[in-house]
């Protein structure tokens, strides 16, 4: 698994060559976009309707505050629009790939697999009413809040959803490959999908047990939460560590799983 | 000097039957059936710098699975090969940036942007520098004469256009081992004539070696010296495509269509009868008697309407097996 800088530096350059050819082939269908946004937007304001109702009732939840409770939805909101952007148009095409034999043809491009299935194509209708709606609970609670904005703040929140969007990756990529044995893999990721979900409220709101599986197990709730944890300051030492650790494992264990099931690829009729 | 090298090369498939109806599917829910299907049985070739060889066969006779094998998409059930002294299923980047394969049913080109974009893409997949990317493109995009359709969205170009750009997005870093599979399925008659035209200039030009799947005869015979024929996943005839043109071309099928009703035995004096209705016949006929025997019969029957045509590729092959004595059971899927 040995990675030189120039291929790295090869593999930026061709997301950002992957994520233009997406915008351009946007534009073609305004009409798609279009819709795709204002159905997101409606999406996000009948999931913003009740967090507004318990905002106002002044409900804490385990010591939660309505203020970091803001917190946990922005951040939640913030997940979504990377996901949708970056990661939601290559999961859903991927058992596509296999049933339709596609990957045969990007199996031969001197450039990672995984990468060209993962990250070919970037949506931009999706993401731009999350991400402007969660910045702006972001900073609504920030301020609310009093939490010092410094820059070693905002650096360290940036760098927590860097390590959230890395393990998000991980965690709903894993049941994709499974698709290289099962062809069909919808059911797979719709549970998945109501996983995520869990994410909706503050990991505090679930018993222990699911806490612990939900973080370190299949790290799903580490996804939202880590971020808000670490602004609401109840980060400890060990969730400090499992920060930087979670992506580095779960990369791993989802590269290691996909260079497993390439192997069993069998293409599809020609 | 070899380039490619194929020491008893197999794969098979386990797939799973169902019978017709929701009850066998609800059977197949908890307990399938599942069986192997051999689909390239230790085959063994060696081929040489800038041949060009032609994979003939019938469908689902193992060309493609062969294909897909020396290309790296495929990992063999068992067996060896190298191209270009490396082994296509370890996948090495320096493998993949020195060959190309074509697919004439799979597209690499995004279907909403122009085709330039998409070349542009390959460019910096295979890391050619822009000054011999500029020129191999208009080197390519003037021989197949598609310079002025760069700028139009791929999904608007005619199926043979698409075609010549898929082949332009494959040559971009002049590859050394070209695998085309069914290059020309699809395409009208004079796509199909630029195509060939197109490949064997290139081939002559860059003494790539070059191995091309159809089941078109003609794609075969004006390309490739060489045939390599296929079936069932076994290799029946590797040599010169004339000896195989010899016995595909003894024969010439005629297809009669009469005013009035002509009788079975009538005909039964010219040739053998392979479909026959009274108003319509279908006749097998030595090539040499042709012209004697279509003047005979001119004169002697009341034809509407004939057509001379030459015996389908999959009759030839059976026509191969039986004369070189190789067994197989049945070509009745052909």
């Amino acid at each position: 698994m040995s990675i030189s800088l120039s291929e790295i530096r090869k593999h930026v350059r061709m997301f950002f060559i992957f994520a233009k050819n997406s915008l351009v082939g946007y534009m073609e269908y305004k009409a798609n976009f279009y819709s795709g946004l204002i159905m997101e937007t409606v999406f996000l304001l009948s999931k913003l309707i009740y967090i507004i109702f318990v905002y106002q009732l002044g409900i804490e939840i385990n010591g939660i505050s309505p203020d970091q409770m803001m917190i946990f939805t922005g951040t939640y909101t913030i997940m979504i629009a990377i996901y949708t952007g970056l990661f939601m148009d290559n999961f859903y095409r991927f058992a596509g790939h296999i049933r339709n034999g596609t990957l045969d043809l990007y199996m031969t491009k001197p450039l990672s697999l995984q990468f060209m299935i993962s990250l070919r194509h970037v949506n931009f209708a999706f993401p731009i009413p999350n991400l402007i709606a969660g910045i702006t609970m972001i900073v609504l609670a920030w301020q609310r809040l009093g939490i010092d904005p410094s820059f070693i703040h905002l650096a360290g929140y940036i760098g927590v959803i860097l390590s959230s969007t890395i393990v998000t990756y991980s965690v709903l990529l894993l049941p994709q490959i499974l698709a290289f044995w099962t062809v069909k893999s919808g059911s797979i990721f719709d549970i998945l999908d109501k996983c995520w979900d869990l994410n909706n409220m503050p990991m505090y709101i679930y018993p222990k047990w699911l806490r612990r599986i939900g973080l370190y197990v299949v790290p799903i709730l580490f996804i939202t939460n880590m971020p808000s944890v670490y602004l609401i300051d109840r980060l400890d030492l060990f969730l400090g560590i499992w920060i930087f650790a979670a992506p580095v494992i779960s990369l791993l264990v989802v590269r290691l799983f996909w260079k497993l099931a390439v192997k069993h690829y069998e293409s599809a009729s020609s | 000097m070899s380039i490619i090298q194929v020491e008893h090369l197999s794969k098979s498939f386990k797939y799973y039957e169902k019978e017709l109806g929701l009850k066998k599917s609800l059977k197949n829910l908890v307990k399938r059936k599942s069986l192997i299907k051999e689909a390239v049985s230790e085959i063994s070739l060696v081929i040489e710098q800038g041949e060009m060889v032609g994979f003939l066969g019938p469908n689902g006779s193992g060309k493609t699975t062969t294909l897909k094998m020396l290309s790296g998409i495929l990992y063999p059930t068992s067996g060896q090969a190298t191209v270009l002294g490396y082994v296509p299923w370890e996948r090495k980047k320096e493998f993949k940036m020195q060959f190309s394969i074509v697919m004439g049913q799979k597209s690499q080109l995004w279907w909403d942007l122009p085709a330039n974009e998409s070349l542009y893409l390959n460019k910096c997949i295979y890391e050619v520098e822009d000054k011999p990317y500029n020129l191999v493109l208009d080197e390519l995009t003037e021989i197949l004469d598609v310079k002025d359709l760069l700028n139009i969205q791929v999904r608007r170009l005619s199926l043979g256009e698409r075609m010549k750009m898929e082949l332009i997005a494959s040559l971009i870093h002049r590859p050394k081992v070209i695998f085309l599979d069914e290059p020309t399925i699809g395409l009208d008659l004079i796509s199909q004539k630029r195509i060939r035209e197109f490949l064997k200039y290139y081939n002559q030009q860059t003494k790539a070696t070059v191995i091309l799947t159809s089941h078109y005869m003609a794609d075969i015979e004006d390309l490739c010296k060489r045939t390599i024929i296929i079936n069932q996943g076994k290799i029946v005839y590797d040599g010169d495509l004339r000896r195989v043109n010899e016995l595909f071309h003894t024969k010439k099928i005629i297809k009669l269509q009469f005013t009035d009703e002509v009788p079975r035995q009538a005909l039964s004096d010219y040739g053998v009868i392979t479909q026959h209705d009274g108003l319509n016949a279908v006749m097998e006929i030595d090539k040499h008697d042709l012209q004697q025997l279509s003047k005979m019969m001119l004169d002697r029957f009341p034809i509407l309407d004939f057509t001379v045509e030459d015996i389908p590729v999959e009759r030839g092959i059976e026509s191969l097996y039986q004369k070189d004595g190789v067994r197989h059971e049945s070509l009745a899927e052909v």
